[in-house]
């Protein structure tokens, strides 16, 4: 039998329940416990098809998750400069920003969303400068 | 320097920078464990792409799977931890190549090990490369003198070729491989020397051994030692040919020798295993054959339209016992043009290098041999066929006709002149003198340990009475019939006066 795929799993997961509601989410919900049972997938995988099922959700309805670490609290300004540049950047509709106040950082903000960094913090600016001058 | 030029230089440097924004991939380590990284995300990342850890330290993806990406560590793996970031650059794993690293000793990254300071270079190649294609290619025509008589007569060995050098541990492979390199002196070649899990002691021997010969004005070596991790002996080689390739873009002659293969088979089995992939024979992965295969298929001859460069390919196998029908060797055997098989029997027995003449066969490099060797050395491999079997036959009884006696005579002869000490090289001309001398019978009356002797003098004879002979072979790769017949009477003329 082939192996089945994390990824794959998440994608049906997701059609199956997209658009319903009530006890028809009930059935289709219950379906799909009785079939991770029976396949063994209850335990470590669960976790990675559900982080999938939650990445596919959030693509299909233009959600973007942010997460913004900076060493000081942002202004609203900045905040909504960073965010209006972000929907344009990834095509997206709504983004969902989780702030964190990272003691480590000497200055700047780094921006993560999902495996993409976007590094402004100070510290990266002076290992640049760092391997420029030592290039030079 | 003045306090003050020293911080208006830094002003000016840094006035001139600008910090780059960029969105990078990155990744998180979920596990580490002898030289190889499990990293979560990095969806969109290559095969054999180079990624960076938190301390500095660099990776190549080697396994692709569905949640995680497979790394192997080619720095100190002691410290990255669990969570730590991974970094993609995007660019495939690539290596430093430049002219001044001629001489150097590099480590398997291409950086300088030999404390002579740091290398500048503005080129990189990448370490994995598809080979030459055919219409790029040209068959192999000029020969790489090895200045090793039983190799050059017998097996020889062309430009673009991969020769095989077998056997067991101690029969002199290494040994082979720097006489070759040696022996390139003035023979407008570079050569790379790629040595994979050998002891620091013994490549720091051969270096000195080297630079005492004046090869290191033109060799490289590329070493990954055998306490560095087996994912650095796993690379080596292929930094070696890209180094080589280098060479061969500018319309030169490179010889790379892989010292040793079964070392890199081990390595990567090691990575292999540790990365979860299926083990097959001899739990080798099951795409060990390719490994070699990709690499060796790198050695080339490359036709005038597209420079003209060449790379010969001197791979190294170890077997264990003297079996050359294990898994690698058989592998190895099969990518190559022909071997050089060395014997504990014969090593043992004093006939050194110890090569079979029997198992040994180059499948290309006839046709690179000169004129002169090729009519001198034409029946040389039959000749000490037919010994072999006439020696073991004669065993038997002392009643043996003339001919058979003639022959055994001339066989002994032939295996004491193919003898030749290490680290002597002899140069083509002269080994056409020798096996003339052998060949045409002018040796059958010299006894046995007499004719090392006679082989000297005879070459210093040569030089004094007919320098035209070794001119004419030198530059034209053919003696002339009227200076054959010179040198016909000189020979005649030694003989006469060598004491027996």
């Amino acid at each position: 039998m082939a192996t089945l795929k994390n990824n794959d799993i998440a994608y049906a997961l997701h059609e199956a329940t997209v658009g319903k509601t009530g006890k028809e989410l009930d059935v289709v919900l219950n379906n799909a416990a009785k079939f991770l049972t029976r396949h063994r997938l209850i335990g470590k995988r669960l976790n990675l098809i559900l982080d999938k099922l939650h990445n596919i959700q959030n693509k299909d309805a233009g959600v973007i998750e942010v997460k913004i670490s900076s060493k000081n609290k942002l202004s609203h300004t900045s905040l909504n400069e960073i965010e209006s540049f972000l929907k344009k950047y990834y095509r997206g509709e709504t983004i969902h920003t989780e702030e964190e106040i990272d003691d480590s950082l000497i200055g700047g903000v780094k921006i993560q969303i999902g495996d993409d960094i976007i590094d402004l913090t100070l510290q990266n600016q002076l290992e640049q400068l760092q391997k420029y001058l030592l290039k030079s | 320097m003045k306090k003050n030029t020293i911080i208006d230089n830094l002003r000016k440097e840094i006035e001139n920078f600008s910090t780059e924004v960029k969105v990078e991939k990155v990744g998180k380590v979920v596990e580490v464990f002898d030289g190889i990284a499990k990293v979560s995300g990095l969806f969109d990342i290559k095969a054999s792409e180079m990624v960076n850890f938190a301390g500095g330290e660099v990776g190549v993806t080697l396994n692709l799977e569905e949640d995680s990406v497979g790394i192997i560590i080619l720095s100190d793996f002691s410290k990255i931890k669990e969570g730590d970031e991974v970094r993609a650059t995007g660019k495939i794993l690539e290596v430093p190549v430049s002219d001044a690293q001629i001489g150097r000793v590099l480590n398997a990254l291409g950086e300088p090990i030999d404390g002579k300071g740091a290398i500048k270079t503005d080129k990189s190649y990448p370490v994995e490369k598809v080979a030459p294609g055919v219409i790029t290619r040209k068959s192999v025509d000029q020969p790489v003198q090895t200045g090793i008589k039983a190799i050059d007569a017998i097996i020889p060995i062309g430009r673009g070729q991969r020769e095989l050098i077998i056997g067991d541990r101690q029969t002199g492979k290494t040994a082979i491989a720097i006489d070759a390199i040696l022996n390139q002196k003035g023979q407008n070649m570079i050569c790379v020397y790629v040595s994979i899990g050998q002891k620091d002691s013994k490549l720091r021997k051969l270096q000195a051994r080297l630079e005492e010969g004046g090869a290191m004005d033109y060799t490289i070596i590329v070493s990954a030692g055998a306490s560095e991790p087996s994912p650095l002996a796993y690379i080596a080689p292929y930094t070696g040919v890209s180094i080589a390739e280098y060479f061969m873009d500018q319309g030169k002659d490179v010889l790379i020798i892989y010292d040793d293969l079964s070392k890199h088979a081990v390595a990567y089995r090691e990575i292999s295993l540790l990365l979860r992939r299926p083990p097959g024979r001899e739990a080798y992965p099951g795409d060990v054959f390719y490994l070699h295969s990709r690499l060796l298929e790198r050695a080339c001859r490359r036709n005038a339209d597209y420079g003209g460069g060449s790379i010969t390919a001197l791979p190294i196998i170890e077997t264990q016992a003297g079996d050359i029908s294990a898994y690698i060797p058989t592998n190895v055997i099969s990518i190559t043009d022909g071997q050089i098989f060395l014997e504990t029997d014969l090593f043992y027995k004093g006939i050194r290098p110890a090569v079979n003449v029997g198992f040994s066969v180059s499948r290309v490099g006839s046709s690179a041999q000169i004129k002169a060797m090729k009519k001198v050395a034409g029946t040389l491999k039959l000749d000490l066929a037919q010994f072999r079997e006439l020696e073991a036959f004669a065993q038997f009884g002392s009643d043996l006709d003339d001919a058979t006696k003639r022959q055994l005579e001339r066989g002994k002869r032939a295996v004491e002149v193919l003898k030749q000490p290490q680290y002597s090289p002899v140069i083509v001309e002269h080994q056409v003198a020798v096996l003339y001398a052998l060949v045409k019978g002018y040796m059958d009356d010299i006894a046995i340990d007499k004719i090392k002797e006679f082989e000297s003098g005879l070459v210093e004879y040569t030089e004094r009475a007919v320098p035209a002979f070794f001119k004419e072979v030198k530059e034209k790769g053919m003696y002339t019939e009227e200076s054959e017949e010179a040198f016909k009477k000189s020979l005649a003329d030694f003989k006469t006066g060598f004491k027996n």
